[in-house]
């Protein structure tokens, strides 16, 4: 029933490759942080947002549960190869729900974290952010770019996001590699400007 | 009867998976470990899942959270199994970024170098 | 002449009294059978009234009891009465009373039948939305301990909806899943799930054959109830084997156990109720009830699988034998692990969305001139941040709104609010975005569960240790998070 998988280069690393790295592409609902991963993924997103209500679905009217479309969402989950021995992998999360042990693994060894903001809904993106800060993980904020969506001057974005000086504010859309791509390279300067100590990657709980 | 393509999710729950267990053998998985199977093991004895992580994990090298969600199994299962299969010889990782050898400055580099190559 | 007149009234006199004897003689025989009459008619009348007590003293209440137990109903007690129109009557009073028995039994049958369906089914929908509450907590949290309690509850859960399914399938429900085609080895590793003592079951073999999608549940049911009785009726430390056979014309899973072995008549009334011929009477299910052969039996019949335990087991205990059909076999081809290019496997989830369609897409950046029309804000700004609702969980707090939150230290504990503020004008930029408050890093977010919600300066620099011990908070999660009121999305409080 189960035949092995095809030898399909896209599903499986490199065989020199042997470094994984970890970014977290953080954000509320429908900020475009699937749409991004995806962008940049070499292999299809892996993403759940299975309707529970298949599996337990309930035929027979039973009370209480007939008609209730439970889903799971998703850890957006990308690859990108960077070299013959590196690979990257981008974990996309809603990051606002309180956190959850998934998260902590999530979160431990990541290098840091892109936060994709829609400034249509700005204040969405505030409890992620403070979530971040507090547990000291470095961020970039990316303002994802939605057609019809107000513009505002950087300097006013960052003072409603209260951001340092020194964290790095691009406007990126997420349909476009180069793009994204952009938006991932402005976020690891700024990590690298960092002093290596301050990199949570390097630190094991 | 069309056979369907998707296993049915929830009829064999994960204590039946594991045994029991909830702890792997070791705590040497990460999210991003890498895991490649070995070639020279017999497969017999395996469990199902087993089976079929192994043959998920025998063309090449894959990351835990990717295995997990190949399979649909939860990630925290998925630990359980990989470290049995590790201890029976059948599973090697890989380290996760290996902080220790590899400064950040120069993984950051490495990152950022094969960023800007794919402009 | 005068000599005749004494003559003839002697003669007179002598007919007179020979008349008078005879009329004494024929009264006495009359009064004689008067007297004999009366006597019978009163016997009879007396018999016929102790016929009628003994309907009602005895023959009525051993047939009320004849439709519970096999107990014999006694005939007339006075055997002339055999054959009389009395009799009949009787007879006639008997089968009428036994007609409204039967009625009133079976109506008394049915009401609670559907009591106890209905009543099951309720607990039945409420094990099955557990159980997705439950495989959605496992797929969250990556933590062993969290894990292993996750377990212990999904374990618990899985036996209480397997008996509430097999009461309601006694009173004449189905087993209420529809489940996709399975492989015959994920069906009995499902029913082990449903059991107990599922540690102790082994399956050996595995066969390349599936069970089509109608018959996954019943069978699933059917062979839990199986596993269950072999472990319950061995040895705690001996092992439930169950094997699967292809056979020329179906499937057959075979269960071993070490047990005890069923005597002869065990075996027939095992035999009996397996076979699903006699109605279920669930009022003699015994107690504690004994329901599990009685639901095989019912799943056997209606969806034309065979069980038999006559066998006995190389182990000395009972051989149960569930026997598919090829009618309920299937093939199928999964599509994992193997991954063809452009497979989508899934990921566990990280958070729970409820009514979030299917492969909705999260992100809805919109090609330029195409408009937007559930985010068009009108009049450009748009403060009310609530998208659209497919888009949102019901269940996810929108933490945002509440100026107050990033204020009032007290007030981080809470659970966000959901109502949307409007923020003043100092909490808002000039262009009326709203504003934020930049939050510290927790050392240890139990000594100072506030500390983040406070304007705070710039993160500095941190060391290592600091750093650590950042990333030890984290593991031990905020309180905030702990004392959120949304524990029901999953959260371990550990």
């Amino acid at each position: 029933m189960d035949s092995a998988p095809a030898s399909d280069g896209q599903v499986y690393l490199r065989t020199t490759v042997r470094t994984a790295a970890k970014l977290l592409v953080v954000g509320h609902f429908a900020v475009g942080k699937t749409t991004f991963v995806g962008t940049l993924s070499e292999i299809r997103p892996l993403r759940t947002e299975e309707t529970m209500t298949q599996a337990g679905a309930v035929v027979d009217d039973l009370a209480g549960v007939n008609g209730k479309t439970t889903t799971t969402v998703a850890m957006d989950f990308g690859r990108l190869t960077l070299s013959d021995q590196l690979v990257l992998y981008l974990f996309g999360t809603p990051g606002q729900q309180r956190f959850t042990r998934l998260w902590q693994d999530m979160t431990r060894g990541a290098l840091g974290a892109l936060v994709l903001a829609d400034t249509r809904r700005l204040q969405e993106s505030f409890d992620v952010m403070g979530r971040l800060e507090e547990h000291g993980v470095p961020y970039a904020v990316a303002v994802n770019h939605f057609d019809g969506a107000p513009s505002f001057p950087q300097e006013e974005i960052r003072e409603a996001l209260d951001l340092l000086p020194e964290t790095p504010l691009v406007v990126c859309d997420a349909r476009d590699r180069i793009s994204a791509t952009r938006a991932l390279i402005r976020l690891v300067q700024y990590l690298q400007t960092r002093t290596a100590t301050t990199s949570i990657a390097q630190e094991r709980v | 009867m069309t056979p369907s393509r998707k296993r049915e999710k929830g009829l064999v729950r994960p204590y039946v998976v594991t045994d029991g267990r909830a702890h792997p053998t070791r705590n040497t998985f990460d999210l991003v470990t890498l895991v490649i199977a070995a070639t020279d093991r017999p497969l017999s004895g395996l469990s199902p899942e087993e089976l079929r992580m192994m043959r998920l994990c025998r063309p090449g090298a894959l990351s835990v959270a990717e295995v997990a969600g190949h399979l649909a199994l939860p990630v925290s299962v998925t630990k359980v199994l990989l470290g049995d299969l590790v201890d029976s010889g059948h599973i090697i990782t890989r380290a996760p970024v290996p902080a220790a050898q590899l400064p950040d400055a120069q993984l950051l580099q490495e990152v950022l170098d094969g960023l800007r190559a794919r402009l | 002449m005068t000599q005749q007149i004494p003559e003839v009234l002697f003669w007179c006199v002598v007919a007179a009294l020979l008349t008078t004897a005879v009329l004494l003689l024929r009264q006495r025989g009359l009064t004689a059978n008067a007297v004999k009459r009366n006597a019978l008619l009163e016997g009879s009348l007396r018999a016929r009234d102790e016929e009628a007590r003994h309907l009602v003293e005895v023959r009525l209440p051993a047939l009320a009891n004849s439709m519970h137990q096999p107990v014999p109903v006694p005939g007339l007690l006075d055997e002339r009465l055999t054959g009389t129109a009395y009799a009949q009557n009787l007879h006639r009073v008997m089968e009428q009373f036994a007609g409204a028995a039967e009625k009133a039994q079976a109506r008394a049958d049915q009401s609670a039948k559907s009591a106890l369906k209905a009543a099951m089914r309720t607990l039945q929908g409420l094990a099955n939305e557990q159980q997705l509450s439950i495989s959605d907590m496992q797929d969250r949290h990556d933590h062993p301990d969290v894990l292993r309690d996750l377990l212990e509850i999904d374990h618990a859960n899985s036996q209480f909806g397997r008996r509430a399914q097999a009461i309601a399938v006694l009173c004449g429900s189905w087993p209420g899943r529809q489940r996709a085609a399975s492989p015959l080895t994920d069906v009995v590793r499902g029913a082990k799930s449903r059991i107990r003592d599922y540690r102790r079951v082994q399956v050996r073999t595995q066969i390349d054959v599936a069970v089509v999608s109608r018959a996954v549940e019943p069978v699933v049911l059917a062979v839990a109830e199986l596993l269950d009785n072999a472990a319950r009726h061995s040895q705690p430390n001996t092992t439930v084997e169950v094997n699967l056979q292809p056979a020329h014309n179906g499937a057959c899973v075979v269960i071993d156990d070490a047990g005890v072995g069923m005597d002869g008549q065990e075996a027939q009334q095992a035999g009996t109720l397996l076979s699903g011929r006699r109605r279920v009477d669930i009022n003699r299910l015994g107690d504690p009830p004994r329901f599990g052969f009685a639901v095989i039996g019912v799943l056997a019949q209606r969806y034309g699988f065979k069980v038999s335990v006559d066998t006995r087991s190389p182990y000395g205990g009972v051989r149960a034998v569930l026997f598919l059909p090829s009618a309920l076999l299937t093939h199928v081809d999964l599509d994992e692990p193997a991954l063809p290019a452009g497979s989508v496997p899934s990921v566990p989830s990280v958070a729970p969305a409820r009514s979030v369609p299917v492969a909705q897409p999260e992100a809805r950046p919109v090609p330029i001139a195409e408009p937007l029309p559930d985010h068009a804000p009108a009049g450009g700004r748009a403060r009310a941040a609530q998208p659209s609702a497919p888009d949102r969980p019901a269940t996810e707090p929108d933490s945002f709104a509440d100026p107050d939150r990033f204020t009032d230290p007290d007030r981080f504990a809470e659970p966000p609010t959901r109502a949307h503020a409007h923020p003043q004008s100092e909490s808002e930029t000039a262009g009326g975005l709203p504003k934020r408050r930049r939050r510290r890093p927790v050392a240890d977010p139990q000594a100072s569960p506030a500390a983040g919600d406070r304007p705070a300066d710039p993160p500095a620099e941190r060391s290592v240790h600091e750093t650590a011990q950042r990333m030890g908070a984290f593991a031990r999660g905020t309180r905030s998070g702990r004392a959120a009121a949304h524990d029901d999305e999953g959260n371990p409080l550990s």
